[in-house]
């Protein structure tokens, strides 16, 4: 399905289909869909494509957008709105809602997370709104923040190279973040999941009180469950997303059944031994099934830097 | 004569009924002075005319019972309580919890105890529900009210009142639910689109189909038989509707109208147009569908089918646009506003069919019963007209039914009680009668610390559980403490807890200084049916041992009776 947009020559494309051998190398689409990449298939992982750090490349050489560039773009992005069913102008779904992340050659590496950094944008709709998001996210990597992240982390200010993640949006009923080890105690016996209704936004950004479950790594049960008062949550709306209140009946329920609190903490504890690290995965929950949407090797151990702080 | 000022009866009251200010022609109200501490509105929606006796009693009989099971059932943190002054009724509210634990109550713990109901509404009304009225009025229409014997009679009057009073606890489950899915998905709307106008939320639910509407479209459709004929339109339009029938019978080409009029009466008719024992039915009465026929002919314009097409459609895009909204929402929240939303449709319709069935076509049968009572006490010379049987009170009618059945009638004559029912409808009539009776509740903080005190020795607080009870005081600050009351005894405490319920079964009364109907003291007391009252400021030290107290716990109210 994918032929038509990409081809073996990576290094020539503009555009790069995650699940596809090429975009396994974190040179042309970025660590963060190189690693994504390689779990398509192991896992439930969004359809997606890479806008290349050779379109970055021709972008920054251009000091615009190229029109060779662009078209590739739409194309991919008619050709992704084609996989998920969506047809251009058809119907309330369309045109296809799609999430746009940054994927920087030297983020997501064991050594930096770069979460936060770097422009997300979710519920990004239509060809146009799309281009100015991969702009927009091309140019957040020059930053101030971004600039003062790496030099902080002894980085070069200038990123090497910036690739474009452009995901079919999931509109999770739940999202949340597992890590395989205690962000904060270190203890790399256990799992701990935090996760909240809506996209995970809210609990990214700390705004809530998350639900918290710690579950034993080894037999996979759940030793803690603490359910917040979740009165914030995050959804799309027309374009973008906004935080509303929660739905009162939902506010004190908890978000993940323990069915689902434990498969996620099956994939997060499969990916870590398959990566070798202890990683943070950002998961989803649509109709009742995780979908893999970020996994990181854990940076941050005995920081603290967690949304939502830790129950004892 | 001096227009009565309205205020001057809520104004200025502290505690006796003698400071009423009432016009020369309305005596006090009450007997008993301590009513002057309650608050009493006329009730005006669901009575707006003088109620003679029978129809007082009939309505008090089926409205109050059914709403005290409702609260005992279904734990209603409130319920009405109907009264009769100068021949309007009145009512005032009770409340098992503090004012403003009410609306608390009424979402969390009466809301739970009507969930398996919520669940689905409709099912409910077909699968339990209708049935049970069905049956009941099955039993009625069965009954050879003519040929029965006088004894037969009078058993099925007993029955009869005993069936109703079920019908009207089913009354109150359906209009407390129906309360309750309104409530939930109201809420849900607003947290979907927040600002919204309550209109703006009936929207979703508006034109759904129900037996009111059915009956009103039955109308048209004879309208458009009587059309088919000119001459029977001619009589219809232009007679008076009380003489067009007797016409129509002597009208050429008639015949069918009048065989779809019959069907229509069988259909629909059976119903009163009021809970009152003294509204004929349709059947008896059919003037007033001859007057809606008329004006449907002379008003074709106003014919409610063609609005349907318009209803439906704005229904379904209020519908769609809910959905569009929608999609951006975790799916429980999908699904559960397509439950709520499906059950508030159900409310609607169950909000008029309920009234159809036992308000109007249960009322028609019981009057049915009743008007042949009195046509058999009219033989028997103790009624001189059969309509006069609505000055008696529930007990005199089955006292009467009973006299029948022993053949004593002879003894009985019931004239003089008539007269004198029938003078006071007649005194008051045109009489202006306050709209509100007695002590407002408490104003909020800020005023109510300038409420007049309580008279010496009465100590009032919220009322959790009905009933009266008097007793000795035995005051337990403690559970151990609670181990020495006696049977008989009035158990007064900080608060209880659930250890403390099997003492319920051994006092005679309950005071508690704290605990609403959230805190078990209401929900608990009420299955014990012990009289309750809590709130009571400082009752473990202004009441003693061995004091006796009397306990009114629908009034929430204790009064010392003797020091001990």
């Amino acid at each position: 399905m994918g032929e038509t947009v990409s081809g073996s020559q990576a290094a020539s494309q503009p555009v790069l289909w995650l699940g596809d051998a090429a975009s396994g190398d974190p040179r042309s689409v970025g660590g963060k869909a190189a690693q994504l990449s390689r779990l398509h298939g192991v896992c439930e992982v969004p359809d997606a494509f890479c806008v290349t750090t050779d379109a970055y490349a021709a972008y920054e050489a251009a000091g615009s957008m190229p029109p060779e560039v662009a078209s590739a773009i739409v194309a991919a992005y008619e050709e992704l709105a084609a996989r998920s069913d969506v047809q251009p102008g058809s119907g309330v779904s369309a045109p296809l809602a799609v999430a746009v992340r940054s994927s920087a050659a030297d983020e997501d590496g064991a050594a930096a997370s770069f979460a936060g950094q770097h422009e997300t944008q979710l519920n990004v709709r239509g060809s146009d709104d799309l281009l100015k998001a991969v702009e927009s996210v091309w140019r957040s990597a020059h930053s101030e923040s971004a600039h003062a992240y790496r030099r902080e982390l002894g980085l070069d200010t200038v990123p090497v190279a910036v690739a474009v993640l452009v995901q079919r949006l999931v509109r999770c009923d739940a999202s949340g973040v597992a890590f395989t080890v205690d962000p904060v105690s270190s203890d790399d016996d256990k799992i701990v999941i935090s996760a909240s209704w809506g996209l995970g936004e809210s609990l990214v950004g700390g705004t809530i009180n998350p639900d918290r479950w710690v579950l034993d790594k080894e037999r996979l049960s759940v030793l803690h469950r603490t359910i917040g008062d979740k009165d914030l949550m995050t959804v799309t709306q027309e374009r973008g997303t906004h935080e509303v209140k929660t739905p009162s009946f939902l506010r004190q329920s908890a978000s993940l059944d323990d069915d689902h609190v434990r498969s996620v903490a099956t994939i997060a504890k499969d990916l870590e031994t398959r990566l070798r690290h202890a990683v943070d995965v950002e998961f989803g929950v649509v109709d009742g099934r995780p979908v893999l949407l970020q996994c990181r090797p854990v940076t941050t151990i005995g920081t603290g830097i967690e949304a939502g702080g830790v129950d004892r | 004569m001096t227009q009565p000022n309205r205020r001057s009866y809520s104004d200025g009251i502290p505690n006796a009924a003698s400071d009423y200010r009432l016009p020369p022609q309305l005596p006090p109200p009450w007997t008993d002075p301590r009513d002057a501490e309650l608050y009493f509105e006329q009730d005006l929606t669901h009575f707006p005319h003088p109620l003679a006796m029978l129809d007082y009693d009939f309505a008090k009989h089926c409205v109050d019972h059914g709403m005290s099971m409702a609260v005992k059932r279904l734990s209603s943190p409130f319920r009405t309580e109907m009264r009769r002054f100068w021949t309007h009724v009145y009512t005032r509210e009770v409340l098992y919890c503090p004012p403003q634990e009410v609306q608390e109550v009424w979402n969390t713990t009466t809301r739970e105890a009507f969930a398996p109901m919520l669940a689905d509404l409709g099912r409910h009304w077909s699968n339990v529900w209708l049935p049970e009225i069905r049956a009941a009025q099955r039993s009625w229409s069965a009954f050879d009210l003519e040929g029965a014997s006088d004894a037969d009679l009078a058993d099925h009057l007993a029955r009869s009142l005993q069936l109703i009073r079920r019908v009207w606890e089913i009354h109150f489950e359906v209009v407390y639910s129906v309360g309750h899915a309104w409530n939930m998905y109201y809420e849900t709307f607003m947290e979907l689109f927040e600002g919204a106008t309550r209109l703006e939320a009936m929207t979703p639910l508006e034109g759904l189909d129900n037996m009111t509407a059915e009956a009103g479209r039955a109308i048209w459709q004879l309208a458009e038989l009587a059309q088919a004929v000119p001459a029977v339109a001619e009589t219809v339009a232009s007679s008076d509707p009380s003489e067009a029938l007797a016409r129509l019978r002597d009208t050429p080409g008639a015949e069918v109208f009048l065989t779809g009029f019959d069907d229509y009466l069988q259909a629909y008719g059976h119903r009163s147009t009021s809970i009152n024992l003294s509204s004929k039915s349709l059947v008896e009465d059919p003037t007033p569908v001859v007057s809606q026929l008329r004006d449907a002919l002379t008003n074709p314009g106003s014919d409610p089918r063609r609005h349907q097409d318009g209803r439906n459609r704005d229904r379904e895009q209020a519908i769609e646009r809910a959905r569009l909204a929608l999609e951006h929402y975790p799916g429980q929240f999908r699904k559960e506003f397509e439950h709520r939303l499906a059950q508030a449709q159900v409310a609607v319709q169950l909000k008029e069919n309920h009234n159809f069935v036992i308000d109007y076509e249960c009322t028609a049968a019981m009057r049915r019963l009743v008007m042949e009572v009195a046509r058999r006490l009219v033989v028997t010379g103790s009624l001189e007209r059969q309509e006069d049987v609505l000055h008696l009170s529930l007990e005199e009618l089955q006292a009467a039914a009973n006299a029948l059945a022993k053949n004593v009638t002879g003894a009985l004559d019931l004239s003089m009680l008539v007269a004198e029912r029938a003078a006071e409808m007649e005194r008051y009539a045109g009489v202006e009668v306050p709209t509100t009776l007695g002590t407002p509740p408490p104003k909020p903080p800020a005023e109510a610390s300038e409420a007049p005190a309580p008279e010496p020795g009465t100590f009032v607080g919220v009322g959790m559980s009905a009933g009266v009870a008097r007793g000795r005081v035995r005051v337990a600050r403690s559970f151990d403490d609670a181990g020495a009351l006696r049977p008989g005894e009035v158990l007064v405490a900080t608060s209880t807890t659930q250890p403390w319920s099997p003492l319920f079964a051994t006092a005679a009364a309950l005071v508690t200084e704290a605990g609403g109907v959230l805190s078990h003291v209401g929900v608990i007391a009420r299955e014990y049916r012990l009289p309750a009252v809590s709130g009571v400021a400082k009752a473990v030290d202004v009441l003693k041992d061995g004091m006796i107290v009397e306990v009114d716990g629908l009034a929430g109210v204790v009064r010392v009776i003797s020091e001990g």
